[in-house]
């Protein structure tokens, strides 16, 4: 099952696509990645991309709901917080570094509560129940000239102020093997929150966001980078939504050929897409 | 904006500084890598044009002026070093000393995995240091406006510090501030609006820094804060300003941490707080947010922290590190719970204490006055093991001067630099500049 999601905002376009993983579709799992996206309009426009990650073992055997979650939560809780904050640059920036991480993280495990009483889903012994609806989440906002970004647990984020030069703004946790990641499902995952703030790139400037299904279908991560600023030039030729649409094809040959696992991009691209502004946001599902 | 490869030009010195790539980015503006004509690398932090304002350049040159505060404790300010500009960009920026980033850490990285947890030990080091350095800012007529996690940068292991963006730093009652804080941080009085950061303000908000180093939680993050729905301005301005409540305060149960797990790290950490400090951190947070003049002063912190380096004792059992809390005559681990006597101590003549752990390290500071240049941090001394003898112990004299030792009988031997001391219950120790102490166990 794919899902793609984009749209146009004042300052460019702006997409997210999810598409099941080749070892899923081999094992009748679902499609454990999620992907949302957001957008105001108005005086005090801004954009959101989240993405998230269902750790999707026997342990989290409900983290494609989990992951669903995260990103409904993500998006919500962001614009909520938007809105509250819209006249005030440093407060808001203060709210997305010191209290989105703890706010996302709460409003996820009520939802997770909720979700999980309705349908009679139990802890297992000596486990919360948030851990079989373990997820990452990862967001990528543009709001009154600055982009945020942020994550709990693995995958990548990529930022590039000019559309030539690309910054990876986060670091992997060192205490933490390669097959681990941190969680939503954690108890301390409000202090695992990274966040990354960046003026608005100039036009020509982009934000990619992926989950691991994607960056783990590459040997390395120079090899990822080049492959993320050629995505880039795509873009610029075709625009992001014909390249979008493409994507869910593009991320089954990917998975079948790399990873096997979910995979899930968005990406908010700078001064690209002029035919398309005006639209209004689209959300398919095929 | 400037680029790598473009020539900026220091306002002083006059010297051409060449731009390197880019080593980060933020709300303020862009942070390169830039080296000088004799070929010595350096930090240019560039403002964007909304910071670049003439109040952020006059704020500069004043810092300039100035020059970074003397001594150890002034070292660690990440100082201006020179105004620059670039002539075809209307914005401006500043030259610094670059950060050894593999070394150094923020508090969300460690909190993050990024870098690893810092011991009982070194977070009273870091603890302490930090508070000596506020000090000297504060004594040389500045209050540095926006202190917070951000700002501080240790070295988990060593405990060393370094306080970084320093261009908020203003006079203390005269120069306007270009920002108010982050209200996480601001004292209450900031928040209500009867007050502009200052030195007292400071004080709030590095026993908030500090809180954070030690519990990993907010001081005002309890029940209050988990039951508001909408975290916006006027709830925060409630939970940081109107009715701040201490979320350990024994009187005042309204802002309890919740029984959620979330709150289970800040739980766990609270209960292993040494008492002393959890003493003082009821003082700043319960009377300090109504009386500013009740917060503890940078003098107070950096005793107590010493202090705590100082009683730092290692489970014989798990090896963990535990705090004497300077009253029990014996310590339960924190981490296997099992009961372990206390080692002989060293007691100073104006009264402190130095645990005689295997690990302990006797400081210049213990043993002579503290001049300002080195901060008396520098091992004067360190517990040996006898390597025929493993249970006797000694303190090996790693100063340049000869101390006394007066045995209990009344026998004196002179402990020449180099050589140690056999501890024994009862013995008097004299060193370098006639400072004092005995030895009980």
């Amino acid at each position: 099952m794919s899902h793609v999601e984009r749209g146009t905002f004042t300052k460019g376009v702006y997409a997210a696509a999810s598409e099941i993983g080749a070892s899923h579709i081999a094992q009748g799992m679902p499609c454990q990645d999620a992907c949302k996206t957001g957008e105001g309009r108005g005086w005090f426009p801004y954009t959101i991309v989240a993405v998230a990650d269902g750790h999707g073992d026997q342990r989290h055997d409900l983290s494609d709901i989990g992951a669903a979650t995260a990103v409904e939560v993500a998006v919500r809780e962001l614009s909520n917080s938007w809105h509250h904050y819209k006249l005030y640059r440093k407060s808001f920036h203060d709210f997305f570094c010191y209290d989105a991480g703890r706010r996302i993280v709460r409003a996820w495990r009520q939802a997770i509560t909720h979700c999980a009483e309705t349908a009679g889903v139990t802890a297992r012994p000596g486990r919360s129940v948030y851990e079989r609806y373990g997820t990452t989440v990862q967001v990528a906002m543009w709001a009154n000239g600055y982009v945020l970004m942020a994550k709990v647990g693995d995958g990548e984020m990529r930022f590039s102020s000019d559309g030539i030069s690309l910054q990876n703004p986060f670091v992997a946790p060192s205490d933490l093997d390669s097959q681990t990641t941190h969680s939503l499902a954690m108890k301390d995952a409000s202090r695992v929150w990274q966040t990354a703030v960046y003026p608005e790139p100039a036009p020509g400037g982009y934000v990619f966001v992926s989950t691991d299904g994607l960056s783990n279908s590459f040997p390395t991560d120079q090899d990822y980078n080049a492959y993320v600023q050629q995505l880039y030039n795509v873009v610029e030729t075709h625009g992001l939504e014909a390249v979008s649409r493409s994507w869910p094809s593009w991320f089954s040959s990917y998975t079948h050929a790399g990873s096997g696992d979910d995979i899930t991009a968005g990406m908010i691209c700078f001064g690209l897409g002029e035919d398309e502004r005006g639209k209004q946001h689209d959300s398919a599902r095929t | 904006m400037i680029q790598q490869g473009h020539e900026v030009v220091s306002a002083i010195s006059g010297e051409k500084i060449t731009v390197g790539r880019k080593l980060g980015e933020g709300g303020q503006g862009r942070v390169f890598t830039g080296r000088r004509p004799d070929g010595t690398n350096v930090a240019v932090k560039w403002y964007n044009d909304v910071q670049a304002t003439p109040d952020q350049k006059r704020g500069l040159l004043h810092l300039l002026k100035h020059g970074r505060p003397s001594g150890a404790a002034g070292a660690r300010f990440v100082w201006p070093i020179d105004l620059v500009e670039h002539q075809a960009d209307p914005c401006f920026g500043y030259v610094m000393d670059v950060i050894d980033m593999k070394r150094f850490a923020e508090l969300g990285e460690v909190w993050a995995g990024i870098k690893p947890a810092p011991s009982f030990r070194a977070m009273a080091r870091i603890s302490a240091k930090a508070a000596e350095s506020y000090r000297k800012l504060h004594l040389d007529g500045f209050c540095y406006r926006d202190i917070s996690s951000g700002n501080l940068l240790f070295d988990p292991t060593a405990g060393d510090v370094l306080i970084c963006d320093n261009d908020n730093v203003g006079i203390n009652g005269q120069s306007t501030a270009q920002v108010l804080g982050t209200m996480e941080y601001m004292a209450p009085e900031i928040v209500r609006g009867e007050a502009v950061p200052g030195t007292k303000t400071d004080l709030h908000s590095l026993a908030v820094l500090l809180f954070q180093l030690w519990i990993w939680h907010h001081p005002f993050h309890g029940r209050m804060e988990y039951d508001i729905r909408s975290w916006d301005l006027p709830a925060k301005k409630r939970v940081y300003g109107e009715t701040p409540v201490f979320i350990f305060d024994e009187d005042d149960h309204r802002n309890e941490l919740p029984d959620d797990p979330e709150y289970d790290t800040a739980k766990l950490r609270w209960s292993v707080c040494p008492k002393p400090l959890k003493r003082m951190f009821r003082r700043v947070f319960i009377e300090g947010v109504e009386r500013p003049e009740a917060r503890p002063m940078e003098g107070e912190w950096q005793k107590l922290f010493r202090q705590l380096e100082d009683s730092v004792v290692t489970c014989p059992s798990d090896r963990a590190e535990n705090i004497w809390d300077g009253e029990s005559s014996e310590v339960v681990c924190w981490h296997c719970r099992q009961t372990f006597p206390l080692p002989p101590k060293l007691i100073f003549k104006q009264g402190s204490s130095l645990m005689l752990d295997s690990t302990a390290k006797l400081r210049y500071r213990h043993v002579q006055a503290v001049d300002e240049a080195s901060g008396g941090d520098q091992t004067a001394g360190e517990i040996v093991q006898n390597p025929k003898k493993p249970d006797i112990w000694g303190l090996k004299n790693l100063t340049d001067v000869s101390w006394r030792m007066q045995k209990q009988d009344g026998t004196v031997r002179e402990v020449p630099p180099g050589q140690a001391a056999t501890l024994s219950h009862g013995m008097n120790l004299t060193f370098n500049d006639g400072a004092t102490a005995y030895v009980t166990s």
